[in-house]
């Protein structure tokens, strides 16, 4: 059974070309990364609960395959985030832009991540979400509060999106696997 | 999707989370990391009682008396009411989270849907992995699952719990009494306790059903 996975893990890498890269997926508690991570995988609204660790899911678009790790965002667990960057080529990080009172939280907690060594080269994805809420902050107003613009290092991008609609996260997607294609 | 309901088997200590104490647990799509089952408890009070404080004594209830020892989050749990979800009546003892927006206890499962209805309905918070302020204890202490319930039942309400357990979820936030209350709340955490609170209702728009629907 794992010799003839990984068999057929080489010939598709050989035939169909697919690309593998790591992606961590980040973001205050109850931001929406869960719901983004199984609309991504399955196109569906899931019911979610909030995650006490993680959820990974492969995640194939386009010329590439995603392996996205999905971590838990309550406050006293945002700590084992580090563990899993090793190797990361590329961040999504989810907001609430309607938690204008977090936005900060949500600030330090992307600058800190972005400032580890094994992140540094990472490709930065900023899911804007929950855009169907009121008062819902606009991508360039979180771009903004969340500081991007002095970010030296990585290519970064915001995407507004709503995760229960989907709206947005194609051409989130569409931006974030040719910038990860770009890198090796 | 069975791997997102299964990070429910996770239970949680109270207190301080030292990734030491995890060891990663295989399921179905999902990683958990399992607590050892050891009450590592911070409380807040922890510093305050053991002599970090000013010695000098002060006259009891005098105007300084407003640094009160903090409040833990067990203490939350021996409020009675609170030992159970405010929404299915689980027992919330071994895993408890809390609707800040009604100062209520809830389960993991509601805590779920609550964060579905966005902050401005619902803030939620886990007693155990969210770093909780010492007000936002006092509020689950002075509030609670018992005083909601009791607004509730008011003959100005008249929402019984039998009616409440019978409504949708989504429905029992989006009503005018249950807005009315964290608007509430609200008005007394902002200290605007002086003006009168608000007592009208209003409308409540359910949002809309395209929001559960996909794209």
């Amino acid at each position: 059974m794992g010799v003839s996975f990984s068999f057929a893990k080489i010939w598709e890498s050989l035939v169909v070309g697919k690309q593998d890269r790591k992606i961590v997926m980040v973001g205050l508690d109850a931001a929406g990364k869960t719901t983004l991570l199984y609309k991504l995988k399955l196109g569906e609204v899931v019911t979610t609960i909030p995650t006490i660790g993680f959820n990974v899911e492969t995640v194939e678009y386009k010329n590439i395959r995603l392996t996205v790790w999905d971590i838990g965002g309550q406050d006293k667990i945002r700590k084992l985030w580090r563990h899993y960057y090793l190797g990361t080529h590329g961040v999504m990080f989810v907001v609430d832009s309607s938690d204008r009172d977090r936005i900060e939280d949500a600030r330090e907690e992307l600058w800190k991540m972005m400032k580890e060594e094994e992140m540094r080269e990472a490709v930065l994805l900023v899911f804007a979400n929950k855009q169907d809420l009121p008062n819902a902050m606009a991508a360039e107003e979180v771009s903004e509060k969340l500081g991007l613009h002095a970010l030296r290092n990585s290519q970064w991008r915001t995407q507004s999106t709503c995760a229960t609609s989907g709206d947005g996260i194609h051409e989130g997607l569409d931006w974030f696997s040719r910038a990860l294609a770009s890198k090796r | 999707m069975a791997g997102v309901a299964s990070v429910k088997e996770a239970s949680v200590v109270s207190g301080e989370v030292d990734e030491q104490d995890y060891k990663l647990m295989p399921s179905v799509g999902t990683w958990l990391h399992l607590p050892r089952q050891e009450q590592v408890c911070s409380s807040p009070a922890g510093a305050s009682a053991s002599g970090l404080l000013p010695t000098t004594s002060q006259p009891e209830g005098g105007p300084e008396a407003t640094s009160r020892p903090g409040v833990s989050s067990a203490e939350v749990l021996d409020v009675p009411g609170n030992e159970r979800c405010f929404d299915c009546d689980t027992s919330c003892r071994a895993d408890a989270w809390v609707s800040m927006s009604h100062a209520t206890v809830i389960c993991i499962d509601c805590a779920g849907v609550h964060r579905s209805f966005g902050v401005h309905v619902s803030f939620v918070r886990s007693l155990a992995l969210d770093a909780m302020k010492d007000s936002e204890l006092q509020a689950l202490v002075a509030g609670g699952n018992s005083e909601f319930q009791a607004f509730l039942e008011e003959p100005s309400q008249n929402v019984p719990r039998r009616v409440w357990l019978a409504l949708p979820l989504e429905v029992r936030y989006h009503t005018p009494a249950a807005d009315l209350y964290r608007r509430r709340l609200q008005a007394r955490s902002e200290g605007r306790e002086i003006e009168p609170l608000p007592s009208e209702l209003r409308r409540v728009p359910l949002p809309p059903p395209s929001r559960c629907s996909s794209g």
